[in-house]
C-alpha cells in the first residue's frame, strides 16, 4: 500500500486549504492534478487507500472486499435487482474498470444544449481535454496480439451480418493482457488516476489523505465553509481520528452514489428535491457462447472488442471475460448437466450489450452507511435488450457457436438454432427476467441552467451554495451511450481549468 | 450413491464443526450438498446427465481435453464459509443462516417431500434447487442465484479445483501470473 498522509497522523486534523478535493477518481484527480500543477494549494480526500500493483491478487472475492464498497454487493431497487458497483479507493473506479476509453458522442452534446442550457459545451469546446487527457492516460487501440479468441470470433461474427467492429481503446501502458482489470491490475499497466493524476498532483504539492470519508461539507451562509470526516485505519476500517479542513473552495467528485449522500448528511439546501434524482446509466445484459477450441477467456484483455454500429440505436457491443467464478453463476441448472456446462468453461465467450436506457431512479440516504439506490428500467428499454440479445445469438451463430446460454427466462435455457432465439422477441420480457448489471451509473447532481432541474450550472458550481462544485459523472444530464471514464475526465479538466482562472 | 455422498457430508460437517467457530455443523451439511449438486462427483453426475443436453467436449474440434471439475472438498468448502461468515456483521450473519435454515426446512414447500434438503437423494435435491431457480417469486430465484454464486466462489477457491480447472492458482499476482500463464518471458 502507498504510504498517504493519513498514516501520519496522531492526533485529530486542523487545517486548511484553498481547494479541497472529495474523490480520487475519474474527476476528482483530474481536478487535483489540475490544480496542483498550477501551483494551487490543494487537498486531495479519499475514502479507501492507495494500493499497488502487489496489493490486488486474482482471488475474485477477496477482491471485491478490498476494492470496493459494501464487498461489491450493491444493488440498484426497483422493478428488479440490479447489482451495480464502484471502487472504494484511491484512483476510485478508474482503478478497476476495463480501461476502455470513448470520447463523448456529438449527439449527446446536442441533447444538452436546450434542455439544459449547456450550449457552451460542444465537441471543439471539449478537444483539448479530451486531447489532454488522452495524451496523460496514453489512451491507444487495443494492440491485437492481447486480444483473446473470444475478440476475433466477435469480430467474425459481426462481420458477417455486415457490421464493422474493431479493437477497444484504452488507458494502458505495458499491459500484457492477464484479463484481471476488475480486480486490480497487478502490473500496473492500467493508467486509472491513481497511476497518472493522483501521483502527478502528490508531485506538485498536493495534500492527498486517502481512508479519509468526508461526512460532511460546512457551509456558512450561503458561501461552502470546508469539510468534516474520519481517518478509518487502512486494513481493519475501524475510526482513528477526526478531520477538519476549512477551505476556499470545495468540489464534490465522490461518484454518482456517494455525492448525493454526502449532500444530505452536511443539510445542504435541495428545495427542488432534485439531488439524487434522475440516476441513470448503461444497463448491461451479456450472452454466453460455446465454441468448438479455446477461447482465451480469462487470460486476455477483459474487454478488447466493441461494434459501435448500433449506437445510434442505443445499442453498444462489448467483448467480456469473466473468471470462472462468476461465468458459474449463469449456467442454469444443476446437477450433471450444470457441471457439464461449465467444464466447456475455456470455450465459452461472453459478449454484452450495454444499452443508452430511457429509465430513472434515485439515490438517497440508505440505513447504516450505504446509499439507497433505486432504478426502474422502462419498457422500451426492456424491448431494446430483448432485440439486443437475440442479434447478439445470431452473431454467435454466425461465429461458428455450438450453442448459445441466453441467461434469460422464459425462452430456452440453451439455444441450439437461431430459431430458438425468436423466443427472446416474442416472449415478453419484465426486468426480473434477465440478470442485468448497471453500469456507469451517472446524473444525480446534474448539471443545466435551471434550479429547479438541475444541482449544479454550467460552471458545475451549485446553483445554491458558492464555491461548491461537483466534478464527476454524476453532473452528466443523461447517460451517454459509451463508456463515460474519458468524458468524465475531459469535463474535470475543463472544468478544472476555469476554476484556475475564476479563484 | 446417494449414501455415500450423504455420509461424505456428515463426515465433514463432524470433522469440521470442532474446529470453526460460524458455521454449525447443519449449516456444513447444507453447504455441501449444495456444492455436491453442482459440481457432482463423476458418477453421479453420470447419471444426472440428460440426454438433450449432453455436451463433451470430446469433440474432435476441440484441441483440449475437457476440463476437470472435481468434487468439491467438503473441508474446503466449510471453512470458506466460515471465513465468509466472519467477515460479515452479526445481524447479516444471522440473517445468512436463518436463510439456510428455511432453505434446509423447505422440501415439503417446493418438492412436496417430506425431508430436509441435505438428506434427499441427488436426483431430489436437484429437483428442489430448479424449483427455487424457476420459481415463479423472484426472490426464491434470487435467492437461488445468490446460493449458485456464493457455492461457486467457495469451489473455485479450492486450490486442487483451480488447477485441474486449468485456471490460475489464487491468490496469485503480478509475474507469478505471467509465469503460470507461460507469458514471462
Ligand atoms: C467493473 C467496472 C468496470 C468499468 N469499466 C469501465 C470502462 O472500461 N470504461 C469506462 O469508461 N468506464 C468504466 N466503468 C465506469 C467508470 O469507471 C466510472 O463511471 C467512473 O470511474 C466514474 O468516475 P467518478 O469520478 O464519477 O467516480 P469514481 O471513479 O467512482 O470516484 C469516486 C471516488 O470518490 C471516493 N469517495 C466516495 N465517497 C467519498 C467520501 N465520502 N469521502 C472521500 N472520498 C469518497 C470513492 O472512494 C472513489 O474513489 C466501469 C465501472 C466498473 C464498476
Ligand atoms: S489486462 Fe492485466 S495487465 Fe492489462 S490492464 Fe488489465 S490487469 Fe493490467
Amino acid at each position: 500500500m502507498r504510504h498517504t498522509l493519513d498514516r501520519d497522523l496522531t492526533a485529530d486534523l486542523k487545517t486548511s486549504a484553498e481547494f479541497v478535493v472529495i474523490g480520487s477518481g475519474a474527476g476528482g484527480g483530474v481536478v487535483a492534478q489540475v490544480l496542483a500543477a498550477a501551483g494551487r494549494d490543494v487537498i486531495l480526500l479519499e475514502a479507501g487507500p492507495w494500493y499497488e500493483g502487489s496489493d490486488y491478487s486474482n482471488d475474485f472475492w477477496d477482491s471485491m472486499k478490498q476494492l470496493y464498497w459494501d464487498k461489491g454487493l450493491r444493488a440498484m431497487r426497483g422493478r428488479s435487482m440490479i447489482p451495480t458497483m464502484q471502487a472504494r479507493c484511491v484512483g476510485g473506479t478508474t482503478t478497476v474498470n476495463s480501461s476502455i476509453c470513448f470520447r463523448l458522442p456529438d449527439y449527446v452534446y446536442r441533447e444538452w444544449h436546450d434542455p439544459f442550457g449547456l450550449t457552451e459545451y460542444t465537441a471543439e469546446q471539449l478537444e483539448p481535454s479530451f486531447d489532454r487527457t488522452g495524451a496523460f492516460t496514453n489512451i491507444h487501440p487495443t494492440d491485437r496480439e492481447l486480444l483473446g479468441r473470444f475478440d476475433l470470433l466477435f469480430e467474425s461474427g459481426f462481420a458477417k451480418l455486415g457490421y464493422g467492429s474493431k479493437p477497444i481503446q484504452r488507458n494502458v501502458r505495458g499491459c500484457n493482457g492477464c484479463g484481471l482489470c476488475n480486480q486490480g491490475c497487478p502490473f500496473d499497466a492500467h493508467m486509472g488516476t491513481d497511476r497518472t493524476y493522483v501521483p502527478s498532483a502528490v508531485e506538485h504539492g498536493c495534500r492527498l489523505y486517502a481512508n479519509s470519508p468526508v461526512e460532511r461539507v460546512l457551509v456558512r451562509g450561503d458561501q461552502v465553509h470546508g469539510v468534516s470526516g474520519t481517518v478509518r485505519d487502512a486494513t481493519s476500517g475501524k475510526p482513528k481520528h477526526r478531520f477538519a479542513i476549512t477551505a476556499k473552495v470545495v468540489i464534490l467528485a465522490g461518484g454518482s452514489m456517494a455525492n448525493p449522500v454526502i449532500w444530505k448528511n452536511s443539510g445542504l439546501p435541495d428545495p427542488h428535491g432534485v439531488v439524487g434524482r434522475h440516476l441513470t446509466n448503461h444497463p448491461g445484459i451479456g450472452i454466453t457462447s460455446v465454441f468448438p477450441g479455446c477461447t482465451d477467456i480469462g487470460i486476455s484483455v477483459p474487454q478488447g472488442f466493441e461494434s459501435s454500429d448500433l449506437r445510434s440505436e442505443r445499442m453498444m457491443f462489448e467483448t467480456l471475460g469473466m473468471p470462472p467464478e462468476v461465468a458459474a453463476v449463469r449456467m442454469p441448472g444443476w446437477g450433471g448437466t450444470y457441471k457439464d456446462l461449465m467444464s466447456r468453461y475455456h470455450n465459452m465467450a461472453m459478449w454484452g450489450v450495454m444499452v443508452r436506457a430511457r429509465g430513472e431512479g434515485y439515490v438517497a440516504k440508505g440505513l447504516g452507511s450505504s446509499p439507497k439506490i433505486v432504478y426502474h428500467l422502462h419498457d422500451d428499454d426492456l424491448r431494446l435488450m430483448a432485440r439486443a440479445l437475440r442479434l447478439i445469438t445470431e452473431v454467435a451463430f454466425e461465429a461458428g457457436a455450438e450453442y448459445v446460454i441466453p441467461g434469460v427466462r422464459g425462452v430456452p435455457k440453451v439455444l441450439r438454432t437461431l430459431k430458438e432465439a425468436d423466443a427472446l422477441l416474442s416472449h415478453p420480457l419484465h426486468p426480473r427476467d434477465m440478470m442485468m448489471i448497471g453500469n456507469h451509473p451517472l446524473g444525480t447532481m446534474r448539471m443545466g441552467d435551471d434550479p429547479s432541474i438541475s444541482v449544479v450550472d454550467a460552471n458545475a458550481e451549485a446553483h445554491l451554495v458558492k464555491n461548491l462544485h461537483v466534478m464527476d459523472g454524476s453532473i452528466f444530464p443523461t447517460n451517454l451511450g459509451v463508456n463515460p471514464m474519458w468524458s468524465i475526465m475531459a469535463f474535470a479538466d475543463y472544468n478544472a481549468n476555469k476554476l484556475l482562472t475564476r479563484y | 450413491m446417494n449414501q455415500s455422498i450423504e455420509a461424505r457430508e456428515r463426515r465433514a460437517a463432524d470433522e469440521q464443526a470442532e474446529s470453526l467457530h460460524f458455521v454449525s455443523r447443519g449449516a456444513i451439511r447444507i453447504l455441501c450438498a449444495i456444492a455436491d449438486s453442482m459440481f457432482p462427483p463423476d458418477h453421479v453426475a453420470e447419471a444426472q446427465r440428460r440426454a438433450p443436453l449432453s455436451w463433451r467436449s470430446d469433440d474432435e474440434r476441440d484441441p483440449l481435453p475437457p476440463a476437470v471439475l472435481p468434487a468439491p472438498r467438503h473441508d474446503h468448502v466449510a471453512r470458506y464459509f466460515d471465513n465468509w461468515l466472519a467477515e460479515n456483521s452479526w445481524p447479516v450473519r444471522t440473517f445468512i443462516r436463518l436463510f439456510w435454515l428455511i432453505f434446509e426446512l423447505s422440501p415439503l414447500f417446493f418438492v412436496f417431500r417430506l425431508r430436509r434438503f441435505s438428506s434427499l437423494d441427488p436426483d431430489g435435491r436437484i429437483d428442489y434447487l430448479n424449483a427455487w431457480g424457476d420459481h415463479w417469486f423472484y426472490w426464491c430465484r434470487m435467492a437461488s442465484t445468490l446460493l449458485k454464486s456464493q457455492v461457486a466462489m467457495a469451489y473455485f477457491a479450492d486450490p486442487v479445483v483451480r488447477s485441474k480447472f486449468r485456471v490460475p492458482p489464487s491468490p496469485l499476482a503480478g509475474r507469478e501470473f505471467l509465469k503460470w500463464r507461460g507469458r514471462d518471458e
